[in-house]
């Protein structure tokens, strides 16, 4: 038995191998985040106005990066460097975390940090902890989410795992790969699931959960002058309401809010879905964004 | 708190890693100790319940077989029982103690106590209890050796089946006549309604050790001195809320003797953990949700299921719960052999069963023959001619179905079940193909096919929501059976998930057959542990729920 356990090991040890070496580099998330540290870093030394937004995969497909940094220099008459720090299907620990391990934790610094986002900011039951932990924190970041963000032990055990062990905290990227292979229409199915295993990444927290994760994006962005925007998307029919908390944030002036909701010029057919716009809604919501940017951008 | 939480192996690595160097003594009171800790995870209230459970079946245990306690053994087990019902079942704030202690806090620490004088209800029942005991000794002692055994029989049995009922089925039955009161044109009266919880694992410690005492009496086991031992047998954790139900003859000698680690039993533990959490967190677990989607969707959603989507769902269902309970068993009975305990074995494919009466010698194999020995044998059996025969088993099943849970579709299960065994009795059919028969194969696989969808009709009954809603979900299954997008989807994730494991059983044998798998070649394993690994790393599911026995 020892031999075949032995077996076992070797071939878990080729799994991860071929996780870190084969999966990772297909996936155009993960080829992303590899290229933060630097972006970031390239940032710190630019001698323009440096804008850091971080989002999701809305920003993604709407905005364009080159037109906003055009139309900004334009506005502010001077040069703005705009970089994407862009994870899909994430908000807003995810959002933490990569402010904290780009940034913070790496002394790289940008002047405006805007984050762009849709639905709640407080701080989501449902964070990828298994990413964050892969890609996002460093042993250091660890009391934080152990303490702050993850409430099981499950969660904590998992949390601790992933981020040493890329098999385990890519776990659901290999799954979903698999069964896309085995089960036809497997993600149609996956929508069809009252018990969606995506639905249930954590234990439902309800209204516990507060903003503790603006809270300390704010501190950060205060300690270091820095102005931090919130930006609220356009999405085609679900609605969502900003936040009392974001209000009196906005109006003690630890943050600005550039409430875009309702975009002029972007129509039901903008979109590809209900949250992604296609090319066209692309350049509106660009246009659009720069105008209300424009004027928040002053170093604080 | 259960097998599949980090939590559990978390605290039962701190048991296993000083226990091999205890002596038997300490072994014992460090399991018994983890075993209360491990229930008491649930709910701390539920330890006095089985405290309470475990001394009546002691006191029990040695009146039947005539043993006297003395005065001062008595005193001490109702001083422990006072103690328990005062400390865990008053509204002391334990949380306030233990903070108002480490700050100094006096008037803080005398706060947490404020509750207590509120709610003194269940250390009075138990006052009530010891002085009712006291008197019904009293009462006993002065009948005949034989009547007084009798009788302290019978008081065991009740008091066992008094908590089972007042637990299990107090709401079910008294929402039941309310609807029916209701249903008359009477109002509702509001005071009989408790929101009684139910404790995990209620069925299976009391049938345990409610059969220690009929085995006492019936002269099968002898009563053992040691309270200490007696409450290990009956909370032994690795079984405690889901089984096997482990016989007083069986497990009690364990308990008693000297442990030693059997050759092997390191690989056959962990043979059998990996099984039961490849079942449970891979296989049910993962399944759960297919099952869910179209079980809620019956009864409340307009748009009507199809039959495809039914007959998938229940598939489904008879594959997750078979892997969430015999999972629970395997690994039940793994960690038990890193104790250096033997469980008994509680399912061997009970999918491939070629009747009725194969089924229930291949499925919840404990439960099955608990109720073989301690109802249907005692009933009569079939010893006193066919109608007999013919009630027994209903009268069985009909009660083996209710011990499942307090709900109609349990009693239909039940009944159900009980019909299918007569009328393959009524028909002359033999429980298995006779080894000469001619085309002995085909006929097993015919019958092995009838017999599956016999126990998938059964799961329908068992896990539809209502009666009514089975009715109607198996009316789609006639007559609306499109193959839909979904069905083709679900049987694609059930294969993909369910089929290795199923025929890696069938190629075992059993299974639970540990001892087979090892002596096997590393080569032949080694793709098993591999699978089971990948499984377990990468497929587990993302969110795993609890068992679903635990509810029984």
């Amino acid at each position: 038995m020892k031999r075949a356990l032995l077996f076992t090991l070797v071939l878990l040890v080729g799994l991860e191998v071929a996780t870190r070496f084969v999966l990772f580099p297909q996936s155009k998330d993960i080829v992303r985040f590899a290229g933060f540290q630097e972006k970031a870093d390239d940032l710190t030394r630019s001698q323009a106005l440096r804008v850091a937004i971080v989002s999701n995969s809305s920003a993604q497909d709407g905005i364009d990066r080159t037109r906003l940094e055009s139309l900004l220099s334009q506005s502010r008459g001077r040069p703005v460097q705009v970089e994407m720090f862009l994870a899909d299907d994430s908000e807003i620990v995810t959002w933490h975390a990569m402010l904290q391990h780009y940034f913070w934790s790496s002394g790289a610094r940008a002047d405006v940090y805007v984050i762009n986002y849709f639905g709640s900011l407080r701080d989501s039951p449902q964070f990828e902890y298994l990413r964050v932990g892969m890609f996002f924190t460093k042993f250091s970041d660890w009391h934080y989410y152990l303490h702050a963000q993850l409430d099981t032990t499950a969660q904590r055990v998992q949390f601790v795992l992933s981020s040493i062990w890329a098999t385990f905290g890519a776990r659901d990227r290999i799954r979903d790969r698999t069964l896309d292979v085995f089960v036809p229409g497997y993600r149609d199915f996956l929508e069809l699931l009252s018990g969606d295993p995506k639905a249930h990444t954590a234990d439902n927290q309800g209204d516990r959960r507060q903003f503790s994760a603006l809270h300390d994006i704010i501190s950060h962005t205060e300690h270091e002058g820095a102005r931090l925007v919130l930006s609220a998307f356009p999405t085609r029919t679900y609605r969502y309401n900003l936040d009392p908390e974001l209000l009196s944030l906005a109006a003690a002036g630890h943050l600005n809010l550039c409430d875009l909701r309702n975009t002029p010029g972007l129509t039901p057919t903008s979109y590809r879905d209900d949250i992604h716009l296609i090319a066209a809604g692309r350049d509106v919501f660009t246009e659009r964004f720069a105008a209300a940017l424009g004027p928040m951008l002053v170093a604080r | 708190m259960n097998y599949n939480s980090w939590i559990f192996w978390g605290l039962f690595a701190l048991v296993l890693l000083p226990y091999w160097r205890l002596s038997h003594r300490y072994q014992n009171a460090l399991l018994l100790v983890a075993s209360y800790v491990f229930y008491g995870f649930w709910d701390y209230r539920f330890i006095f319940l089985i405290l309470l459970s475990t001394t009546i079946d002691f006191i029990s245990g040695l009146a039947i077989a005539g043993v006297k306690q003395s005065t001062q053994q008595q005193l001490r087990l109702a001083g422990l029982l006072l103690t328990t019902s005062i400390l865990l079942c008053t509204n002391i704030d334990y949380a306030q103690l233990w903070t108002t202690t480490l700050a100094a806090d006096a008037q803080g620490f005398a706060n947490a106590f404020s509750g207590v004088g509120s709610d003194l209800l269940i250390p009075g029942l138990t006052l009530g209890i010891v002085v009712a005991f006291a008197v019904l000794v009293g009462y006993v002692n002065r009948q005949p050796p034989l009547r007084q055994r009798k009788l302290y029989v019978v008081a065991s049995i009740t008091a066992n089946l008094s908590i089972l009922g007042f637990f299990k089925y107090y709401n079910f039955f008294t929402d039941s006549f309310a609807k029916a009161i209701v249903a008359l044109g009477f109002e509702q009266p509001s005071w009989f309604t408790l929101n009684v919880l139910l404790p995990a694992g209620i069925s299976f410690y009391t049938f345990q050790s409610m059969s220690y005492c009929i085995d006492v009496y019936r002269g099968h086991v002898e009563p053992t001195k040691s309270f200490k031992d007696f409450a290990l047998f009956v909370c032994f954790f690795p079984h405690l809320v889901a089984g096997p139900i482990m016989r007083a003859s069986t497990l009690l000698p364990q308990v008693v003797a000297n442990r030693v680690l059997a050759a092997g039993a390191w690989s056959e533990g962990l043979f059998l953990v990996a099984l039961g959490m490849l079942k449970k967190v891979v296989v049910a677990d993962n399944l759960a949700p297919i099952v869910n989607t179209v079980y809620a969707r019956a009864g409340t959603d307009p748009a009507p299921l199809s039959g495809a989507d039914v007959l998938i769902a229940t598939y489904a269902f008879a594959i997750q719960i078979y892997c969430d309970f015999s999972g629970y068993s395997n690994v039940a009975r793994g960690i038990s052999k890193w104790l250096g305990f033997n469980l008994v074995v509680n399912f061997r494919n009970p999918y491939i069963a070629q009747s009725p009466s194969d089924f229930w010698l291949r499925w919840h194999i404990s439960l099955s023959s608990w109720l073989r020995d301690y109802l249907y044998i005692p009933l009569g059996g079939n010893r006193f001619g066919t109608a007999r025969t013919y009630r027994n088993l209903m009268l069985t099943m009909i009660l083996g179905g209710l011990w499942h849970g307090a709900n109609w579709t349990f009693i239909a299960w039940g009944m159900y079940h009980g019909l299918i065994l007569c009328v393959y009795r009524i028909l002359g059919i033999p429980d298995v193909v006779p080894a000469s028969a001619p085309l002995r194969s085909m006929r097993v696989a015919g019958r092995v096919l009838l017999m599956l969808h016999l126990t998938c009709l059964g799961w329908l009954l068992f896990r539809a929501n209502s009666i009514e809603s089975a009715v109607s979900m198996l009316a789609q299954v006639f007559a609306n059976f499109a193959v839909t997008p979904f069905a083709v989807s679900a049987l694609a994730f059930t294969t993909f998930y369910a089929a290795p494991l199923l025929l890696f059983e069938q190629l075992l044998g059993s299974d639970e057959n540990a001892s087979t798998f090892i002596a096997r070649p590393w080569w032949q394993q080694a793709p098993a542990w591999s699978y089971v690994a990948v499984m377990l790393v990468v497929f587990q599911a993302a969110r795993s729920g609890q068992f679903i026995y635990f509810q029984f």
